[in-house]
């Protein structure tokens, strides 16, 4: 089986913890947890900068086939971006589908008014936005999903203590996908998979905040048929990249 | 020839293969208010366990470490009655109930059969150091039971800590220490007290624990007082099983945290 990794890290954090410092590093895990390909996001585009982030992330990746970059963005009011029609042109020169935001870190609101060019821009071709969990507030991913339904959203980590939450909002939203890095709810995998469609689910793992072997041994002993592991495993992830539109 | 516990662990294969006794030490059941748990209960929590090859585990109910721990040692005992070897029950006792502390331990294992005794501080807001306490280790060490208790690092009513010295005032209790401090701090606290007592085992069950910790606590404390646990029905076992058996442990270690340590015990 195919494994395709939506939520890993590439670089260290401020408050220091288990680190992929290079590619190597992050390679050697992948390949302990018999993982084929990642979704990298880099730690500076959440703890730092996006552009700097972003700008490391492809210098280190530096065009590896297991590795699919995702980078962080900003509300483009400010210009940091550069104009956002240089920016998409970038996205899409460099073949990166899948953006990443962080309000918390950044300090702003994700609202229409803070963020609403960037969001129209991006669902308009069907990007894939991974958000963390500890980044947004329910509100904000009930109105980010039903305000931008061409709009793929991943939220990430989202811990197993929040089912009613994610329930409602899966419910409400079939743009709406979560990784199972932590999503360690007691047959959670093979509950979600029945109510709301094995589509909904990514395996992630956290690497290397969390070690991924949790989600590695839910999935290997699920009792899902194997159309719905593969799918979960790698076939959705694959799939939403490949229907972006840049 | 015989596959290894990583082989099958990674092909998603049961650990009935290798002909080890697979006890998990730490089990819950039934609903919980605190977040949704699908299919909490006892039949849901065996077929997984058929699943991954896991014998027997060790419960004390939702309700027993909640709002009501009379009721809820009465559902852990059901439990264990309904699935004979596949589930034991402990028998928790709130401490914020005195008066009802030694009558529930004698009914518990005396009347409903449960096997040892579950604490949780934490929900239940009582020190373990608690001089209202005393009548649990007395209990405990009258009967020569274990007590697995809930721990949790920088938690001043269960710290890993404060069992240092409980542990050297009933040598004839085994203190089992619920997730092993539960955060990092937590774990450097249990090594250390678990390295000065030998009646002091780590449990292992926490959404926060990785593989790097499990071959940590084997390096300081030993595989042989490390004991595998996994919160089932609050988290899935599945993520705990992998942690522990994808360490890089040998296989005889592995074999003992995963349920022969736990299997001498409950001699």
């Amino acid at each position: 089986m195919i494994t395709f990794d939506a939520n890993c890290f590439l670089g260290r954090w401020p408050a220091g913890g288990p680190t992929y410092a290079l590619v190597d590093d992050l390679l050697s895990a992948m390949d302990r947890l018999g993982i084929d390909r990642s979704l990298v996001r880099h730690t500076l585009g959440w703890q730092h900068y996006p552009q700097d982030g972003n700008a490391l992330l492809m210098e280190q990746l530096n065009g590896n086939e297991r590795l699919v970059p995702c980078w962080a963005a900003l509300p483009p009011i400010t210009g940091e971006l550069g104009p956002l029609d240089d920016w998409l042109a970038q996205l899409a020169d460099q073949n990166v589908r899948a953006v990443c935001l962080y309000p918390q870190a950044y300090g702003y609101p994700l609202t229409e008014w803070q963020c609403g060019p960037l969001l129209e821009a991006l669902a308009q071709r069907r990007y894939v936005l991974l958000l963390e969990t500890s980044e947004v507030n329910w509100e904000q991913v009930h109105w980010l999903c039903g305000r931008y339904p061409a709009l793929r959203v991943v939220l990430t980590a989202t811990g197993y203590r929040v089912l009613r939450q994610l329930y409602a909002l899966l419910d409400a939203h079939p743009n709406l996908y979560l990784d199972l890095s932590t999503l360690a709810n007691f047959r959670g995998l093979e509950e979600i998979a029945a109510r709301f469609g094995a589509e909904r689910l990514l395996f992630g793992t956290g690497l290397p905040r969390y070690d991924g072997v949790g989600p590695r041994t839910a999935l290997a002993y699920s009792p899902l048929d194997e159309a719905a592991r593969a799918a979960i495993a790698s076939g959705n992830l694959t799939r939403l990249l490949q229907e972006v539109t840049p | 020839m015989t596959p290894t516990v990583k082989e099958l662990v990674q092909r998603g294969e049961s650990l009935a293969a290798l002909g080890w006794r697979i006890i998990d030490a730490h089990g819950h059941l039934g609903h919980l208010g605190m977040f949704y748990a699908p299919t909490p209960d006892a039949a849901d929590m065996v077929a997984m366990m058929d699943r991954l090859g896991v014998q027997t585990v060790c419960i004390s109910s939702h309700l027993s470490i909640g709002s009501d721990f009379i009721r809820g040692n009465d559902e852990t005992a059901q439990a264990a009655r309904r699935f004979p070897g596949r589930i034991k029950g402990y028998v928790t006792i709130n401490a914020r109930y005195p008066e009802q502390i030694e009558g529930e331990l004698r009914r518990g294992v005396d009347e409903l059969g449960l096997f040892g005794i579950k604490l949780h501080p934490g929900l239940h807001d009582f020190s373990v150091l608690d001089p209202a306490c005393e009548p649990i280790w007395r209990f405990a060490q009258e009967r020569g039971l274990l007590v697995l208790a809930h721990t949790w690092g920088g938690d001043a009513r269960c710290r890993p800590a404060a069992f240092g010295k409980l542990a050297e005032s009933y040598p004839g209790v085994r203190f089992l220490l619920g997730h092993s401090g539960g955060v990092h701090a937590g774990r450097e606290e249990a090594i250390q007290v678990a390295q000065a007592h030998p009646n002091i085992y780590l449990e292992l069950c926490s959404s926060w624990l990785s593989r790097a910790e499990v071959e940590w606590m084997a390096a300081e404390v030993g595989a042989e007082r490390m004991l595998f646990g996994t919160d089932m029905p609050f988290i899935d076992p599945r993520y705990t099983l992998g942690r522990v058996a994808l360490a890089n442990l040998s296989e005889e270690e592995l074999r003992l945290i995963l349920g022969e340590n736990m299997a001498r015990l409950l001699m």
